[in-house]
């Protein structure tokens, strides 16, 4: 390998002589098609628009990405019941006017949720830490399809 | 653009046009990159159904056998990572058997000569492969190397130079010639 200034690379002669290597062996040579591919292919197309097409993989990857969120909500809402079951409970203490009689509703309406939320604080911290994987993955896989259109 | 055009209105015949373009390229790419003539037909169906999922989403401003490229690239790649992560059943070891039946290469001599360089290619790691067989076998730039991949052109010819090297040193053991590396390794 030549370097030239600087340390960089000299690709060209490295370049000429690999390509005279698998001139050796008969390379680049094209594969032979299969006959029906194409063929085969075009069974594979959906009679739909690709417009609408590409809608529905948005409205797909929108679920997993809410699926997602709410997963890693759910993770906290474990963790937060298993540090301490009162604290959920304690934010939403209301206090005097509107506001606090909104909370304070608000507190008692989700006070036999907060109670299965702390009897169940490991479980749920599992299953939204399961959950949340799960859904990054997809969505992971989602991006990487549409990587490069 | 007139066949996309086509097809993005509905007119499959455009598309299947476009598809009969292209075929020849998205095989290859994945037939050097997979290994087999059956991943290969199956890796194109899947590719030629993603570039109709997107073809809206084609920029116009680029190549779109660039683009094309890079969506076989990904999936090409995607799928040789699930493979290494896939537990392999007895039944599977089976199937992976090395087919003694010829590849779509051709003749006898040839037959041999390109299983060689099939078997050098596929000892590279997948990120080396990808970027052989884009430059080598589609003659693509190092700048339309990087637009298909993602990747710097630093990295793509670092990995080339390696490519290379690797290449070279697995073809000439297959000759049975211990002769000493090439020129392109210092």
């Amino acid at each position: 390998m030549r370097t030239g200034r600087n340390n960089v690379i000299d690709e060209e002669p490295s370049d000429t002589q690999f390509r005279q290597l698998l001139g050796r062996y008969g390379e680049p040579h094209p594969p032979s098609l299969p006959p029906d591919l194409v063929t085969r292919s075009m069974r594979q197309i959906p009679d739909v628009l690709p417009a609408d097409l590409l809608g529905r993989a948005r409205i797909a990857r929108a679920i997993a990405l809410i699926i997602a969120v709410a997963a890693v909500a759910a993770a906290l809402a474990g963790a937060w019941a298993l540090r301490d079951p009162r604290l959920a409970a304690g934010v939403m203490a209301g206090g005097d006017g509107t506001a606090g009689r909104a909370l304070l509703t608000l507190q008692l309406a989700a006070k036999p949720i907060l109670g299965a939320v702390s009897s169940l604080g490991l479980a749920l911290l599992c299953v939204g830490v399961a959950a949340a994987i799960g859904s990054a993955a997809i969505v992971r896989r989602v991006e990487r399809a549409t990587q490069g259109a | 653009m007139a066949l996309i055009d086509g097809a993005l209105a509905g007119d499959r015949d455009a598309f299947a046009q476009l598809m009969h373009r292209y075929a020849g390229a998205v095989y290859g790419l994945a037939y050097r990159m997979l290994g087999s003539p059956q991943d290969a037909e199956d890796a194109s169906q899947e590719i030629f159904l993603r570039v109709y999922t997107h073809l809206a989403r084609f920029d116009r401003a680029r190549k779109f056998s660039t683009w094309l490229l890079s969506i076989a690239s990904n999936y090409c790649v995607d799928r040789l990572r699930r493979q290494r992560l896939n537990w392999l059943t007895l039944d599977d070891v089976a199937f992976t058997v090395p087919s003694l039946e010829r590849g779509p290469e051709g003749g006898a001599i040839q037959h041999e000569q390109h299983a060689a360089v099939r078997r050098a290619l596929q000892a590279l790691p997948e990120g080396y492969r990808l970027v052989t067989v884009l430059r080598y076998w589609h003659d693509l730039s190092y700048q339309e190397i990087a637009q298909t991949t993602g990747l710097t052109e630093s990295t793509i010819k670092t990995r080339l130079h390696r490519a290379r090297n690797m290449m070279a040193e697995r073809l000439h053991q297959d000759e049975g010639d211990l002769c000493e590396p090439d020129a392109t390794t210092s």
